[in-house]
């Protein structure tokens, strides 16, 4: 990843090979941060926006980036920004209820033509939903995106230790939802 | 403190690490500590149109200059620029086309330039429906307000712009 990195970065500063550069970052990182994105929004309309406005504003800022951090921390950092901004949008419109939030989101989910509908995933998602918005990204960066404490710290600007027992109080959380919920069908 | 013979030596600056060992562990085995959760996700209920990557990059617009746009961006840009298309199309096609000039029944092209602007929202059939006098009380007052010497010099004004026809049709 991170020589792939270092070739995009090249690329970019090269303003005659800014455009296969920037293409090929959109084509390493679309995937990673469309899934990344996905999970916190659940529904392919909104990835699809949430993701074509992080690349736009990878693209303003580019040229102005300092290295400090890596490019794919980076990246992760303005994707998570962009999928809270959008939630936090959406949340203004929507119940402040969380029984009642959670709720909607499963008769959307159900209705969704690209969400499986079955009832147990309907639950998972709802689970995670449950989760407060930050303590989501690191339970889905951690889990699901496979990032190591160490990157998750440095995208979201805080300490390991920190993260570690987010990532624990959030699993915790999921699997009481979960089982009380299947439970609850099953019964 | 009293009870200090009572505890393990180094026992407070050995616990931090004791107990982020348990959560590393804890964290390790998912499968382990929250086999519900575990099961479920190992299938991924999400799908997506398919090519969707293939034809994402061709979405994200360049410009010429290596500039990205996106409707979301320039849906404001157009919005906008209906507007003064609407403005300047009342302008040139209203007689008497200049800054603060009387329209028909005593309004002013300012008035006129302002009530477009305003609602950006409402659409041309909006506009033009609810187009009603009462909606310019205070501008129709401005004609009344004008001298007769400024009404003369205005009227010599077109008289002198209007061609010998056009003149003997008035007349």
């Amino acid at each position: 990843m991170e020589n792939n990195d270092a070739r995009i970065l090249m690329l970019i500063k090269d303003d005659r090979r800014f455009d296969e550069g920037f293409s090929l970052l959109v084509s390493s990182y679309q995937e990673k941060l469309y899934w990344h994105i996905r999970r916190m929004v659940h529904f392919h309309e909104d990835a699809d926006d949430v993701l074509q406005n992080t690349f736009i504003k990878v693209f303003k800022h580019i040229k102005g980036f300092k290295e400090n951090s890596k490019l794919y921390t980076w990246l992760y950092r303005i994707a998570s920004n962009e999928a809270i901004n959008h939630l936090q949008k959406n949340k203004k419109h929507a119940s402040a209820d969380l029984g009642e939030h959670l709720s909607d989101l499963g008769e959307r989910l159900k209705a969704d033509s690209y969400f499986d509908a079955e009832q147990a995933q309907i639950i998972l998602a709802q689970a995670i939903e449950s989760l407060p918005e930050k303590q989501r990204v690191v339970f889905n960066m951690r889990y699901y995106d496979e990032l190591s404490y160490k990157d998750i710290a440095e995208i979201l600007e805080t300490s390991v230790g920190a993260l570690k027992a987010s990532f624990h109080h959030a699993l915790k959380k999921v699997e009481s939802y979960i089982t009380d919920n299947i439970e609850y069908v099953e019964g | 403190m009293s009870k200090d013979s009572n505890i393990p030596k180094n026992y407070f600056n050995e616990l931090p690490g004791k107990v982020w060992g348990k959560i590393d562990q804890l964290e390790d085995r998912v499968e382990e500590n929250a086999p519900r959760f575990y099961e479920l996700s190992q299938s991924n209920p999400y799908h997506l149109p398919e090519g969707y990557f293939e034809s994402f990059r061709s979405k994200l617009k360049l410009q010429p200059k290596g500039r990205v746009i996106s409707m979301n961006v320039i849906r404001p840009y157009l919005v906008a620029a209906s507007v003064l298309a609407v403005a300047v199309l009342s302008w040139v096609m209203l007689p008497n086309n200049a800054g603060d000039e009387i329209v028909e029944d005593g309004l002013l092209y300012a008035d006129v330039y302002e009530y477009y602007s305003e609602d950006i929202d409402l659409s041309d059939q909006d506009l033009f429906l609810d187009f009603e006098e009462e909606d310019f009380e205070e501008s129709s007052l401005v004609s009344e307000e004008l001298t007769e010497e400024e009404i003369y010099l205005y009227e010599e004004a077109i008289l002198q712009e209007m061609t010998d026809q056009e003149l003997l049709g008035i007349l």
